[in-house]
């Protein structure tokens, strides 16, 4: 628990795409200047980069000091976190700590990631890094193998089709058509699946979030200013890397702890959220993180769901389209959660209105390894 | 008479990989008349997967020859591979398989050479480990990923698999080796060179002058040192480049097909190289009757050949169920296209 | 990035690679793959490690087709979900059978096989796959 208010000052996102003409600096640069044209010009005591793999991507270590002298940032506080997936809202969540403790007033937050760098047996390559590499690492067993088994062993479980949680990527396609800078704005059927290539059996191209590189801007503050939005509380947990060494691998512990921590410190109940963003990166893990989150029973948040509302509970899920359709630029996506959750509670996204209902970002790595949850609420 | 056996096969074990090549998809491939199967006698070849090779082959075979020895793999003081196919050119084969078997630092290891015959040479090696005491237990494997250039009549044979041997003392062996006899010439019947991937060889200048003149003077020789003689035998297994060598030699010999027979495996899986008369051994090890004699005759170009005279005991049969038999590996396929056999023995070259 | 096979690396990984050791916590008897320090269910540091026999059930597989670099002569690999006879659960490649055979259930076993290799000069690392039992299975 902190002394001071953490206030969300602005933020700016550049589109997730594939930017081939960008790279880090590139990136970084764009998401700032957008974040100066809502909120003014900035003075950051504290710069935080949240990346998952720049040495891998672009041979660069110490990225968070390049990015500082390239932005001219002189003489302030500088360093990059990393959490695998879950960079994000890691970085998110030592941002907060940085404002609550007072040893930062003023700190700028980029979450920035080059992804479609390499052909995709390689990026594939870099992705299986955020395994234990001593394991699934060496032996080649990716993310989505990991995930695709899951998808296996949750449908044999509770008795679904893999129609039936296909409803997940149709919804995300939906809502990303509103999110200007979603990757995939384009809508697809119930039975687009279809032309979709497999990428491990049963999880097509459609199930798994697309490669894209992205970069996005918050600006943190101890002073509320004009601000309307601020970070009520944090929290995170982790787990076995791995999910089947746990006792059950369909059910994110982590998740849950993450985010009942995030609630305790905001003193608030789940009933009291509206709005939620989730970590979708493979459509299982969609319907898993909602039960872990306490929204629905084990198992049954593929009848609770609503696609036409794309609600779950009392809460809007995932309007940004997740990480299915807005897009997953690994360390950034936190970062554009928060951006994106920023923008619907001071009104920039006029179709969405969640009153004084609070906010909740949840970010994690690997399948349910490490989860981070942030709680946003409007304060005017 | 033989002098006292001091050595005998403690355990053994075959390994051969899944997949199959037909003969006549290979002389579809290159235009070969299809009665070639017919006249070399081999249906189809074994063809390892993309993940294996003579140390993976090597590793499975021993694993067999351990479990049905019944010994604690750290008693094991010699660990000696037979290959013409080694994964690396230097960093033995024998080091890795031992590691992953927890043979323990304090024993001798290395991999042998002579073309299809190293194996059986660290057979006779280990007799004499350990009929001098030097060891206890001796882990021998014979196994190839056979290599043939594309489109040469060596491909329609040159397979892939492995046996493996547990040498040790009398006393709890399944089979005695009660003697044998090297004989070993310099002869350029059919090399490869370093760093050059396919042999050459010298067509039937592998016949007369190679394999049959060795063969047959090896078995000369043993019987002359031990005064058996070719009726003594039941069982004859040769080395078999192909179906009708082990016939020809054995003919020569005086030996009947009825006792070459039951150790022919070539016809089945092709010619495994170090496996080959040593798979036919462990044929016979895993069908014959207890008290059954058996003449084993390897033979590698360059050349030499050996001969073993092998007397099967009682407690070879309580064994045999213990692992996997080599029928069974025999009769565990799948086959495949050309096409896969070049994608599963790197014969495509990417750059 | 490092391309290169480290030979440190993969010697000090040999135990990891050519057996598999697990672990079984002394406290509440859960058995669990990596070893770790303390157990994953109770936290109990009381931990022993046993070399597995490597026989056990393929209970949950996928055919995956999109293959990381340096795995992808194996394409489609198929990731299976095997329970070992000793309790714990671990994640591998399963070779040597074809896809329409594959079932929940069917009776694996650990076997030493490449998993990657270094170009044309460098290392060729070792290690567990599964396989469809021969002759239902010898530990």
């Amino acid at each position: 628990m902190g002394e001071r208010r953490v206030y969300i000052g602005g933020g700016g996102a550049i589109e997730i795409d594939r930017h081939y003409d960008k790279g880090y600096k590139a990136l970084a640069l764009e998401a700032i200047r957008r974040l100066e044209k809502s909120y003014g010009t900035i003075e950051p005591d504290t710069l935080i980069i949240s990346s998952m793999s720049p040495e891998s991507m672009s041979e660069q270590i110490g990225i968070a000091g390049v990015i500082a002298d390239y932005l001219g940032l002189k003489r302030i506080n500088v360093m990059r976190i990393e959490m695998g997936e879950a960079s994000g809202l890691a970085s998110i969540a030592a941002s907060y700590s940085m404002i609550a403790s007072g040893v930062s007033r003023r700190l700028l937050v980029i979450g920035v990631e080059k992804v479609v760098e390499l052909p995709t047996p390689y990026i594939v390559r870099v992705y299986s890094m955020i395994g234990d590499a001593d394991y699934t690492g060496i032996y080649g067993i990716p993310p989505a193998s990991e995930a695709s088994l899951i998808a296996n062993l949750y449908m044999d479980r509770f008795g679904y089709s893999y129609e039936d949680l296909f409803r997940w990527p149709v919804t995300m396609h939906r809502n990303a058509v509103k999110n200007p800078h979603a990757m995939l704005r384009f809508t697809i059927k119930s039975d687009s699946y279809k032309d979709s290539p497999v990428v491990s059996d049963p999880l097509r191209l459609l199930d798994v979030y697309p490669f894209g590189d992205g970069g996005s801007a918050i600006y943190l503050t101890s002073d509320p200013g004009d601000t309307a939005v601020e970070i009520a509380g944090i929290g995170s947990s982790s787990d076995a890397q791995d999910a089947i060494s746990r006792e059950d691998p369909l059910f994110f512990s982590a998740v849950r702890e993450g985010f009942e921590r995030a609630l305790r410190m905001a003193g608030v109940e789940r009933d009291h959220v509206r709005i939620v963003e989730i970590h979708d990166s493979f459509t299982p893990y969609a319907y898993i993180i909602l039960e872990s989150m306490g929204f629905a029973e084990r198992g049954d948040s593929p009848r609770r769901f609503s696609p036409d509302s794309s609600s779950i509970y009392r809460a809007y899920v995932n309007l940004s389209g997740g990480l299915k359709a807005r897009g997953h630029p690994w360390g950034a996506t936190g970062v554009y959660q928060v951006y994106e959750l920023f923008q619907i509670l001071s009104g920039a996204w006029s179709h969405v209105d969640v009153g004084d209902g609070y906010a909740v970002a949840q970010n994690m790595s690997g399948a349910g390894a490490q989860s981070y949850s942030a709680i946003l609420r409007r304060v005017r | 008479m033989a002098s006292q056996p001091q050595a005998g096969i403690v355990g053994w074990g075959a390994y051969i990989p899944l997949y199959r090549l037909k003969v006549s998809e290979i002389a579809r491939m290159w235009g070969y008349d299809e009665s070639i199967a017919k006249s070399l006698w081999v249906e189809e070849k074994s063809v390892g997967g993309v993940d294996e090779d003579t140390i993976t082959i090597s590793w499975e075979a021993s694993r067999y020859a351990i479990m049905r020895a019944g010994i604690d793999p750290r008693e094991i003081g010699a660990v000696f591979v037979g290959t013409e196919s080694k994964p690396y050119a230097v960093k033995p084969s024998a080091t890795v398989i031992a590691e992953a078997l927890g043979i323990p630092p304090s024993k001798l290891s290395s991999d042998l050479e002579f073309a299809c015959r190293a194996a059986s040479e660290a057979v006779r090696i280990s007799a004499g480990l350990i009929s001098s005491g030097m060891v206890r237990y001796s882990l021998v494997v014979g196994a190839d990923t056979a290599q043939a250039s594309p489109g040469d009549v060596l491909e329609f044979t040159a397979s892939s698999g492995g046996a493996a041997f547990v040498i040790g003392p009398p006393r709890v062996s399944a089979a005695l080796i009660e003697d044998s006899y090297s004989y070993v010439t310099d002869m350029p019947d059919f090399w490869r060179r370093e760093g050059y991937p396919y042999p050459e060889h010298g067509e039937s200048f592998t016949g007369e002058p190679a394999y049959f003149n060795h063969v047959i003077n090896a078995v000369k020789g043993l019987l002359d040192k031990t005064g058996l003689r070719v009726s003594d035998f039941d069982y004859a297994v040769f080395h078999q480049p192909n179906g009708k060598f082990p016939l020809q030699v054995g003919a020569r010999l005086g030996i009947p097909r009825e006792k070459i027979l039951p150790g022919m495996v070539t016809p089945y899986i092709g010619n495994t190289y170090n496996g080959s008369a040593l798979l036919g051994l462990i044929r016979v090890l895993e069908s014959a009757k207890p008290g059954s004699r058996i003449l084993v005759a390897p033979y590698g170009s360059g050349a030499g050949a050996d001969a073993f005279s092998i007397l099967l005991l009682d407690r070879v049969e309580e064994k045999r169920g213990l692992a996997p038999r080599l029928d069974e590996m025999i009769n565990r396929k799948i086959y495949i296209g050309y096409g896969e056999y070049m994608k599963y023995r790197r014969k495509i070259v990417k750059q | 990035m490092a391309s290169r096979d480290s030979p440190s690396r993969i010697w000090r990984l040999r135990d990891s690679l050519y057996s598999i050791r697990y672990a079984r916590c002394r406290s509440c008897g859960y058995a669990f793959y990596p070893p770790r320090v303390s157990c994953i269910r109770c936290s109990s540091r009381d931990i022993e490690i046993s070399v597995s026999r490597g026989l056990g059930v393929l209970e949950e597989y996928t055919v995956l087709y999109q293959v990381p670099a340096r795995y992808q002569d194996s394409a489609p690999v198929i990731v299976g979900l095997v329970r070992l006879d000793e309790g714990f659960r671990m994640y591998g490649h399963v070779v040597d059978v074809d896809i329409k055979d594959l079932r929940r259930g069917l009776r694996v076993e650990a076997v030493l096989r490449r998993i990657r290799v270094d170009g044309s000069s460098g290392l060729i690392v070792y290690g567990i796959k599964f396989r469809p039992t021969i002759g239902g299975g010898h530990g």
